[in-house]
């Protein structure tokens, strides 16, 4: 009796070894890994395209505002990609082909979502900022009040940043609600 | 399972719902995926019915009445669909008695197979039992009680028994 539990035990063993991470939960972390890597050639493209064409720019017309507009442009295209290998660090793949290993990385990245979007919202801010400042001398405007009175300024500052934080707290309310449910089946 | 807590069940909306399912898949989707794969092997086949089995738990969530445990609910509905999946696909079924052994010819590789491999080979030899030996061999597999394996398929303790004696023996002539 005692040498049956023991083979009942030992099969329950090698039956569990084939640890199964659940189909859904292996889906949906392969598709964040090809999410990942389709955002890194997104980031490659905005720094070759932006990144080049302001260097472009700096270098056929040799002033000294579009210049500094590269050097800015370089820096927060630094800034944004440090930020982005921060972020994906450790979070590319499960660590073991386990269920628990797969919640984990999936959790981990969601946090770095949350996390990524705060980083955004400053960058963005940022950006529009300096672009404002930047475009104000450009131009040689005398009065910051017609500036912003501008309709593509007005465009920009009413329309599209709303619009971005919409879109920036909708999917801020997805990622916390997905989190909340992957912390509660931590195993 | 109290009164209430059942009554809770019923009336849950559909994100509750949704989240006693992703909780209910993360601590048993380990074992539903192992007991497809015991129905169809390690095959596309298998994802396929997990799916299968998960839609099925997700329909029959709100008439949960906790007269059993969740473990033994969500097993029920899994071998159900999982027979009802290799019907619709008539993927073979060994439901007779399969007394005629395959010996294993290898060479006797226990000692150097990792877990993983003694595991396959353990897969391998249960996807080969008739049907009602594979689902009390799995179902003791996964840990439940005897009087659980009687719940989930609907029998007596004492056939539970029975099976599992017989799909023992059959088991420790494959492996």
């Amino acid at each position: 009796m005692q040498d049956m539990d023991l083979e009942l035990e030992q099969w329950q063993r090698h039956w569990r070894a084939q640890e199964a991470v659940p189909p859904d939960l292996a889906h949906s972390v392969e598709a964040g890994t090809r999410r990942m890597r389709r955002g890194v050639i997104a980031e490659i493209a905005n720094t070759v395209i932006i990144g080049g064409g302001a260097l472009a720019w700096a270098v056929v017309s040799r002033r000294a505002d579009v210049i500094v507009f590269a050097i800015a442009v370089w820096i927060l295209l630094a800034i944004a990609w440090a930020v982005s290998l921060l972020l994906r660090r450790g979070a590319w793949q499960p660590v073991t082909a386990t269920t628990t290993a797969f919640i984990e990385i999936s959790i981990l990245r969601l946090e770095r979502g949350l996390q990524a979007i705060w980083i955004q919202a400053v960058l963005y801010v940022v950006i529009l900022a300096f672009d404002l400042v930047w475009l104000f001398y450009y131009r040689g405007e005398s009065s910051v009040g017609e500036f912003l009175m501008r309709p593509a300024v007005l465009f920009f500052l009413l329309i599209v940043t709303p619009l971005v934080a919409a879109a920036a707290m909708w999917y801020r309310r997805r990622l916390l609600r997905e989190l909340t449910n992957l912390r509660s089946v931590r195993l | 399972m109290t009164a209430e807590s059942t009554a809770t069940w019923s009336s849950l909306s559909a994100r509750e719902l949704e989240q006693r399912l992703t909780t209910l898949l993360a601590a048993h989707g380990g074992a539903l995926t192992r007991l497809a794969s015991s129905y169809v092997g390690a095959t596309p086949d298998r994802d396929d019915l997990v799916q299968d089995i998960t839609v099925a738990i997700w329909r029959a969530l709100p008439r949960f009445r906790g007269e059993c445990s969740e473990r033994t609910f969500i097993f029920r509905i899994a071998h159900n669909r999982a027979i009802a999946y290799i019907t619709r696909r008539q993927l073979p079924v060994q439901d007779t008695e399969g007394e005629i052994d395959v010996e294993d010819r290898r060479p006797n590789p226990e000692e150097s197979l990792s877990a993983d491999q003694q595991g396959r080979r353990l897969l391998d030899a249960i996807q080969r039992l008739p049907v009602h030996h594979r689902q009390v061999v799995t179902l003791m597999l996964e840990g439940l009680s005897y009087g659980e394996i009687a719940d989930v398929l609907g029998i007596s303790e004492t056939n539970v028994g029975a099976r599992l004696t017989r799909a023992r023996q059959m088991l420790r002539a494959r492996l």
